[in-house]
């Protein structure tokens, strides 16, 4: 490896930049040092100021190793970042979303310029992934202007797929016998997140065949219980078995659930297209309730509001299918945030940090 | 040795493919030949051969002496090597296609050299898959010459050499699962005027798996029509090919209705499947799902699992059929329906998503009616309401 850069600065963020945004007046809220807040160029916190992301400049020459940082201060970057900043209730969530989201993407451009690979890049990228998986039920209902929901997926899904690539290197390497012990013990210890990542990716594809593929052809040790539910999900799905899809997923632990509800838009659309069909008649009704519950809608007011999205008639908490009116042209239904902010940021920043398993979700209601 | 050398520049002087492709190629009896890797014949070569020609030749001597030492990395290596200075001497030939079938032969012995490689990686700090997408790689660069070659006329033009290219890599693709990599290739060969001209073996193997492609992409009318092509088609000689055919060929047909006969189920040694006819005739989900798990592994590795798990539906429709059938009413309890399936073997299901699973079969047409919820009744249509699953395909 030692054909490869690695960085030497110890700093969440490094000196040169610290300096030159001071100097530009380009430092984020959340940097400044609380005691020059008032002047009219406040100084930084050294303890609070996180690289920013920036495109590589064309023709750049080789990056400074001093303004990188080796991947054990990128790890703690993160922890920083999910211990002290998104757990921040003193600003809109968005705002920390921004300014998180650009230091994360900073820290994976430096996973690239460093070749950080194995299991180092395992434990930066996972985190990651939860963030943008909670961040996408989290900020759902925003406006495009200020959340794009594409774009966050976008940049999950290109980290999870990182991540799916490195662990099939790491149990092709860990299948061959290694000398290095430490590396081993390394090894050992990352392997503990990958069904969840695996489980993650399924349910992001709900219904996919080639994500069902990767699925069913997973090494047996990585079936686990959640593996093996959302294996279950997306096969039902698969078959738009509706009602079975959505009961399972409510037995998904807390960020598998944030990820599924992604398609949450998808399944219930696809599913008044089914019933508009099924349930065609001019005179009969299906009970809003039932309907409320199969499609998981805390809020009745949202159903009326599908229900009129799609040209359905909702009258006296009754819905009425008609085939012909269906409105197909539609491919979503209204964003709809399943769990309430109180709840969401409750399991900050544990969710984000470690395998959520243990969290129990009752209290979400 | 010498003599093999004058074999080889005779062949290239009259410029006879065929004889050239063989002598080129690593199945044929001079690629086990020890004296041939030595340093000899490559001067030798150098003597009697002249550029570009030459060096084709030395590439293709140092991967039979690189296999003789049983490298299979190093080999690999020397093919891809060889095919490079082929795909410019390709170049060069302006008006000229008489190169194709050594192209051809080339290019399987260089998959296959890529397959060797990969399994030989082992204990090597590789990912796997490496050599695939290197040798994926170069099948394209020769492929780009052949597809740019649009000036000629039919007679002379590498244009021929496309598909069975294309052939190769669908087989890359598969392997390493990068079907989507095969989208622009299928453009230029639907596009090209040459489509129903190529080979028949060349356009079976392509037909077979565009079939595969349109089962991944859910697209079974598709699937069936590209599979029936190659079954068809394929020589009858071949029961090998035609039991690969039918492998996948047999689970579209059932899902669009047609059941296979076990006559032909035993001809191909394909019985597994027999056990799954039954089942889904039956309506009986409980044997579906043993016939599933018990052949997991087979599906799973022929990559029909899915196509397999879709077979429930029609399993459904059978046995929802049954029910009508033995309560000779149209409208049926829809508590009747949870009750058989509870009978067979579907036993974590309730009312709702018998509901759930009755409106689907009517979404997509194979039961005609609709359900009423609050009366717990699926009212069916009093003419034809489980209408042949064979006369929907048309959608």
């Amino acid at each position: 490896m030692s054909d490869f850069i690695v960085g030497t600065c110890l700093f969440m963020c490094p000196e040169k930049e610290r300096w030159m945004r001071e100097r530009e007046g380009l430092l984020h809220t959340f940097e400044v040092d609380e005691k020059t807040k008032h002047l009219k160029r406040p100084k930084a916190d050294p303890s609070k100021i996180v690289k920013c992301f920036s495109r590589p400049a064309a023709g750049q020459l080789m990056p400074d190793t001093s303004e990188l940082r080796p991947a054990s201060v990128l790890l703690s970057t993160i922890r920083y970042l999910f211990t002290n900043v998104v757990t921040r209730v003193d600003y809109d969530w968005v705002m920390i979303y921004d300014f998180v989201f650009d230091r994360l993407r900073a820290i994976r451009q430096e996973v690239v310029i460093q070749r950080i690979r194995g299991p180092q890049s395992v434990q930066i990228l996972e985190p990651i992934v939860r963030f943008h998986v909670y961040a996408g039920q989290r900020l759902c209902e925003k406006n495009i202007s200020v959340f794009d929901t594409k774009i966050n997926s976008q940049h999950l899904l290109e980290c999870l797929k990182q991540l799916l690539v490195l662990y099939d290197e790491l149990e092709e390497q860990s299948s061959m016998c290694n000398p290095n012990f430490e590396e081993n013990i390394e090894r050992l210890s990352i392997g503990n997140n990958r069904p969840q990542m695996e489980a993650l990716y399924m349910l992001l594809h709900l219904g996919d065949s080639s994500a069902l593929g990767r699925g069913i052809s997973l090494p047996h040790k990585y079936r686990g219980k959640n593996v093996k539910l959302a294996m279950k999900i997306s096969l039902a799905w698969f078959l738009k078995n509706y009602v079975r899809t959505l009961r399972l997923i409510q037995k998904l632990p807390l960020l598998l659930k944030f990820g599924v509800l992604s398609n949450l838009r998808l399944l219930r659309r696809d599913t008044f297209q089914i019933m508009s069909a099924a349930y065609n008649s001019k005179l009969l009704t299906f009970p809003g309730l039932k309907l409320q519950e199969i499609l998981m809608y805390r809020d009745v007011e949202k159903l009326s509001a599908d229900c009129k999205l799609f040209n359905l008639s909702f009258a006296y908490e009754n819905v009425q299918f008609d085939a012909r009116k269906f409105n197909k042209g539609l491919l979503l239904a209204n964003p709809d945030m399943y769990f309430t902010v109180q709840t969401l940021q409750k399991y900050l920043p544990i969710i984000l940090l470690q395998d959520d398993d243990a969290i129990n979700d009752d209290s979400s209601s | 040795m010498d003599s093999y050398i004058m074999q080889l520049r005779r062949a290239w002087l009259n410029q006879d493919g065929d004889v050239l492709a063989d002598l080129l190629s690593l199945s044929h009896n001079h690629a086990t030949n020890p004296q041939l890797g030595s340093d000899a014949a490559m001067t030798k070569a150098m003597e009697h051969l002249s550029a570009p020609f030459d060096d084709l030749v030395l590439h293709h001597i140092k991967v039979i002496s690189s296999l003789n030492k049983d490298d299979a990395l190093t080999s690999y290596a020397h093919q891809s090597a060889a095919i490079q200075s082929l795909a410019k001497i390709l170049q060069l030939q302006k008006d000229e296609n008489w190169m194709l079938p050594v192209m051809n032969s080339m290019c399987l012995d260089l998959r296959r050299l890529a397959l060797k490689a990969e399994a030989s990686k082992f204990g090597k700090n590789q990912k796997s898959g490496e050599v695939l997408e290197k040798c994926a790689e170069c099948l394209m660069s020769c492929f780009r010459v052949c597809a740019a070659d649009n000036r000629n006329s039919e007679d002379d033009t590498k244009r021929w050499g496309m598909l069975a290219l294309v052939n190769q890599l669908w087989k890359v693709y598969f392997r390493i699962n990068k079907l989507d990599l095969c989208k622009p290739l299928i453009r230029i060969i639907e596009s090209s005027g040459l489509k129903d001209q190529f080979a028949l073996a060349q356009k079976i193997t392509y037909k077979f798996f565009m079939g595969r492609k349109a089962i991944f992409d859910s697209d079974y009318t598709a699937a069936d029509e590209y599979l029936t092509y190659a079954f068809v088609r394929c020589h009858k000689e071949s029961a090998k090919n035609k039991r690969l055919i039918l492998t996948y060929l047999v689970p579209v047909k059932m899902l669009l209705g047609y059941m296979p006969k076990k006559s032909l189920l035993e001809k191909y040694n394909l019985l597994e499947f027999w056990e799954l006819v039954e089942a889904v005739k039956r309506g009986n989900l409980r044997s579906l799902e043993e016939v599933m798990n018990k052949h997991e592994i087979f599906f799973i590795s022929a990559g029909i699992y899915l196509i397999v798990e879709k077979l429930k539906l029609i399993t459904y429709r059978n046995l929802f059929k049954k029910v009508y059938l033995v309560l000779n009413t149209h409208q049926i309890p829809v508590a009747s329906l949870l009750a058989a399936l509870e009978m067979h073997g579907v036993d974590d299901v309730d009312m709702d998503e018998t509901e759930c699973l009755v409106a689907n079969l009517i979404y997509e047409g194979k039961i005609r009616g609709y359900i009423s919820h609050q009366h717990k009744k699926l009212v069916i249509s009093k003419q034809n309401p489980f209408p042949q699953l064979s006369s929907l395909n048309s959608n």
